[in-house]
């Protein structure tokens, strides 16, 4: 009976040969590319890539297609911190720590601490996929949907603690978003909501559309009512490599989120982008001392975001590789790829093909590793970009975010919707509304809503489905906490004041 | 000339309860859900109301305190925020018509002018580089269906010639 | 909006396209790509690259099965294939583009069962009327997968048992209204028992509310539920194809348990209505031998999709009387909703 230590031993002697580790290379450099660019997510990559695989040895093929997936899921940060704009999704949550920093003149310094924390978080799910996959992957499977809708009500309760001063007006844009979603097919009767009887809407409002308006186009408004010919800020970019107290500062936030986006990237359905939220959300209450504050530049915020997102990608190859139920999109493709092969991921592929699964283990933690390099010695250089010239930069982005999201599937009407919601952003900036709960709104109001619906279908209407579920009810008491938590403190603030 | 608008609050209070009364009226309509499923209408109008409240509650805020939110109406920000989004309004609908290559290099080097830039071999440069960059990148790689329009570009241009790895 | 007449296909240009299954990276740039366009209305089909409009997702079953074909039919067509995709609204969004496009024989619709189904659903209006077939290239029947646990172990208990308990059986599908929804009440309705189906966001979150016993059974493609069949909890009942499938060659059909009933996912290719016959023909011609290749055979039975195959007439034909057929079921279901 071969141990543990022979499968590692098989796994690396498919990996440390100069094809697979120049794939990984190869593969992190594709991703980091793609991934900054707003509207290229790491699904489309990955899918639009995978058929070069077809011809290689699967061990090679998986070195490519996960350096693709990490490094797109790590590259999504660098607009997110430069520009305000997230390249992916999972991205949305860094902007909030993340453009502050860059507004401060240290675009450079947060760029090397999401550098860090994603290599942090993605080497604990690592671990996590290696060491304890079939435990984690059996508690993933206990969701049903009570305990799915539970988590999207407790990613929707962040946005009081990222509404800053008005609660009110966090919770309106929130809601707008959650109702923006439900333009389209209803989830769970197929019928097209709002949609007016124009064909095209019965499509839904693409979320990722709205997300590059929102954020690029409103941010691009506000400084061309600025003026755009004033100039930019002066990036420090001595401070590229975290220092050793920056480092100390971020373990704790850092390690925590990776444990909690590696088992989040393990419920099939939920990804980086939940992950990276919820994430973002306990680490500000955990830290709820922390200066400067949540919102205005923390390194913290930005190191529990990129933890959680790509503690994400481990965590979904988990129920991916054990049971064969993809974890997210881009584990979904990573299975066809497998198939070609004709290998096929479920319970017995640790048993059929464990050099393969060692293989994948050891890889993708190289995959971190390259990351890690190459993004401490990009960093210096990317934090450069917005040091470049305004009036040639602004135009570039825009055009990006047009073309971005017409790339999102092939329709010009996400691009009007782009520039509509870009528009929107703009005066809802004006007036004070926050724009991230929207985002937020957009991507959790059809889980929470599929999920509720489904649960009372299951169970012919009666709630107790959901308050005799444990682990919904754990989580649903969470929720509460932070939801009232920022506001009793808020209150306790005033108080002493 | 400045002029001032005062309680924007109070008017996108208004628009939001005008929203969700649209909201119930639009969803009148929807079918009921199957066993326990309380049905389309439910989840739009549970968040339709809520917007509702807090309009109203954004409106009491608004009534009952001195410093109302106000904000400055400037022409000259007016107009230059509006040709800001007229360009990629244009381009978006100019593009198909007159393809990829040519609408992308006068909105880049337009949009630049108008931004301030005046040096012509760097706006130019600029953008031809940057639309041969996006070309392929997004049309020849990733297929997004980007027309050549009345610039055949694709005859132009070198062919990226792949080379097996294996 | 993604129709054609809004993104005119160029005729001018000729976009280049990376080639090679298997190549990687781009090594260099090479001379001109030559060979102007022209009016392609003259002289030799094809002469110009061919687009492959892929109504679903860059990375899912219809885009890896049409993105395999485009490669390979290179060499029979001796042009370039290239795939778009444009999605959403069910596949609608994609179907009306092929519709839209020009009749040139230069656009080809991966098309999927969906265009059948589709309209009668309210969700758009396009149907197999808009199209011309060209080839069907695949068909997955629908697998009826429930625990190994269950109280059921063969189809005929698990009729008895629903016949007992009327609704009681939930299965889960991929999503309301999509084929394997369909497929599970088309079932119910032809062995008169009553089931509860829930939709799901898709469907790996469908097989693992089977997995993790939130409902009772699940309708899918075998494929997707091939890994908790070969090594876990699920098993298969029956497959709802007319032959046993080689993946699970112990599965027995419906039709060999008595229910004449056979339905299940299908692709194809298409062009837009009115394309010229003989231009059809050539596609015909190409498309077929592609189909044919080792190559094809062999990575649509890694993937486990199944093969099968129906010339543009009988393509044709086959898509109408699905048309029909999918209406009479939609109809009886309740789920016709007006838009």
């Amino acid at each position: 009976m071969p141990s543990v230590i022979d499968f590692f031993a098989q796994g690396a002697t498919l990996v440390f040969e100069p094809l697979a580790l120049a794939l990984i290379v190869v593969g992190v450099v594709i991703g980091l590319t793609m991934g900054s660019l707003p509207g290229m997510t790491a699904t489309m990559t990955v899918a639009v890539l995978v058929s070069f695989t077809f011809g290689m040895e699967p061990v090679q093929g998986m070195m490519l297609l996960l350096g693709i997936y990490g490094g797109a899921l790590y590259a999504g940060s660098i607009p997110a911190i430069l520009i305000r704009t997230p390249g992916t999704p999972s991205a949305a949550a860094t902007v909030f720590d993340g453009f502050p920093l860059a507004e401060q003149g240290k675009a450079g310094r947060a760029i090397g601490i999401a550098t860090v924390a994603s290599f942090v978080g993605g080497v604990i799910s690592v671990v996590f996929l290696a060491v304890l996959a079939p435990q984690i992957a059996t508690v993933a499977l206990a969701f049903r949907s009570p305990e799915n809708f539970a988590i999207a009500v407790f990613g929707l309760t962040i946005i009081a603690s990222i509404s800053g001063d008005s609660i009110i007006k966090g919770l309106i844009s929130g809601l707008l978003g959650m109702f923006l979603a439900t333009v389209g097919l209803d989830p769970n009767l197929g019928v097209p909501r709002f949609s007016f009887g124009v064909e095209v809407l019965t499509a839904g409002i693409e979320f990722i559309a709205v997300m590059i308006g929102l954020f690029g186009i409103a941010e691009g408004l506000a400084r061309y009512r600025a003026g755009i010919d004033t100039d930019s800020v002066e990036q420090d970019l001595s401070t590229v490599r975290p220092t050793l107290g920056d480092l100390k500062n971020i373990s704790n936030v850092t390690f925590g989120s990776g444990v909690v986006g590696a088992f989040i990237g393990a419920i099939p359905g939920a990804g980086g982008d939940i992950a990276s939220f919820v994430t973002y959300n306990e680490a500000k209450r955990w830290c709820s001392n922390a200066v400067p504050e949540f919102g205005e530049g923390n390194v913290l915020g930005v190191a529990a975001a990129e933890s959680g997102n790509n503690a994400s990608t481990g965590g979904a190859l988990i129920p991916t590789l054990t049971l064969g139920i993809p974890g997210d999109s881009v584990t979904a493709i990573l299975i066809g790829a497998l198939l070609v092969h004709g290998i096929r991921p479920g319970p017995g592929l640790f048993e059929s093909e464990p050099g393969l699964v060692y293989a994948i283990f050891i890889g993708f933690f190289l995959v971190y590793v390259v990351i890690l390099i190459l993004g401490l010695v990009g960093a210096r250089y990317w934090a450069r970009l917005i040091d470049f010239p305004s009036m040639y930069l602004w135009p570039v982005i825009f055009l990006l975010c047009i073309v971005g999201s017409i790339a999102l599937r092939g329709n010009l009407l996400d691009a009007w919707v782009m520039l509509g919601a870009g528009v929107l952003g703009y005066f809802m900036r004006m007036d004070d509304y926050p724009l991230a709960p929207m985002v937020l709104g957009l991507i959790l109001g059809p889980i929470a809503e599929s999920n509720l619906r489904r649960s009372l279908q299951v169970s012919g209407g009666s709630l107790e489905v959901i308050y005799t579920s444990p682990i919904a009810m754990t989580i649903l008491l969470f929720s509460a906490i932070s939801l009232f938590l920022p506001v009793i403190r808020r209150r306790i603030r005033q108080y002493r004041m | 000339m400045v002029s001032r608008v005062f309680r924007s609050d109070a008017i996108a209070a208004g628009l939001l309860v005008a929203l969700s009364a649209a909201v119930f009226v639009v969803s009148a309509d929807f079918p009921t859900g199957r066993g326990g499923d309380p049905g389309a209408a439910f989840f739009p109008r549970l968040i339709a109301g809520t917007i509702a409240i807090l309009a109203v509650g954004l409106l009491l805020k608004d009534l009952t305190t001195d410093e109302r939110a106000a904000h400055e109406i400037d022409p000259t920000v007016v107009r230059r925020l509006a040709v800001v989004v007229a360009f990629p309004a244009l381009y978006i609908f100019v593009m198909p018509i007159v393809g990829f290559p040519l609408t992308t290099v006068v909105f880049l080097a337009g949009l630049m002018w108008y931004s301030g830039a005046r040096s012509i071999p760097i706006v130019l440069g600029s953008s031809i580089g940057v639309m041969f960059v996006l070309y392929y990148l997004f049309g020849v790689l990733f297929q997004v269906p980007l027309p050549d329009g009345l610039v055949p570009i694709g005859d132009v241009l070198p062919v990226v010639i792949p080379v097996g790895l294996i | 909006m993604a129709k054609r007449d809004v993104i005119p296909h160029n005729e001018i240009g000729r976009r280049e396209y990376i080639t090679t299954v298997g190549a990687l990276g781009m090594g260099g740039l090479a001379g001109c790509a030559g060979q102007l366009g022209g009016d392609e209305e003259e002289g030799e089909f094809p002469s110009q690259d061919i687009e492959m409009i892929c109504p679903w997702a860059a990375g899912g079953g219809t885009d890896l099965t049409g993105r395999q074909i485009a490669d390979l039919a290179q060499d029979p067509l001796g042009v370039s294939l290239y795939v778009t995709n444009q999605t959403g609204g069910s596949g609608s969004a994609g179907f009306n583009a092929i519709a839209n496009a020009e009749t040139n024989g230069y656009t080809v619709g991966i098309t999927t069962v969906e265009i059948c189904t589709i309209s009668h659903l309210g969700i758009a209006d396009v149907t197999p009327e808009d199209l011309g077939a060209v080839i069907q290239y695949n068909f997955d029947p629908a697998a009826l997968t429930v625990p190994e646990d269950a109280p059921y172990s063969t189809l005929e208990e698990f009729v008895a048992y629903a016949e007992e308990n009327p609704g009681e059986i939930r299965v889960s599908n991929s999503g309301t209204g999509a084929i394997w929804h369909l497929s599970a009440a088309g079932f119910a309705q032809q062995a008169g028992i009553e089931l509860s189906h829930v939709g799901y966001d898709g469907g790996s979150p469908a097989t693992q509310a089977v997995v993790s016993g939130e409902v009772e059974a699940t309708a899918a493609s075998a494929p997707e539920v091939a890994g908790q069949v070969q090594d876990g909890p699920l098993e298969i009942l029956a497959v709802f194809g007319e032959e046993r499938l080689d993946m699970f060659p112990e599965v027995p059909t419906l039709q060999e348990l008595g229910y004449d009933f056979t339905m299940g996912a299908w692709r194809g290719l298409t062009v837009p209505q009115g394309t010229d016959e003989e231009r059809i023909g050539t596609l015909e011609e190409g498309f077929t031998s592609v189909y044919e290749s080792d190559e094809f055979q062999s990575f649509m039975e890694e993937q486990g999709f199944g093969l099968v195959y129906r010339d543009a007439e009988e393509f044709g034909q086959f898509m109408q009387s699905e048309y029909d057929r999918f209406g009479g079921i939609i109809d009886e279901l309740g789920l016709e909703q007006s838009g």
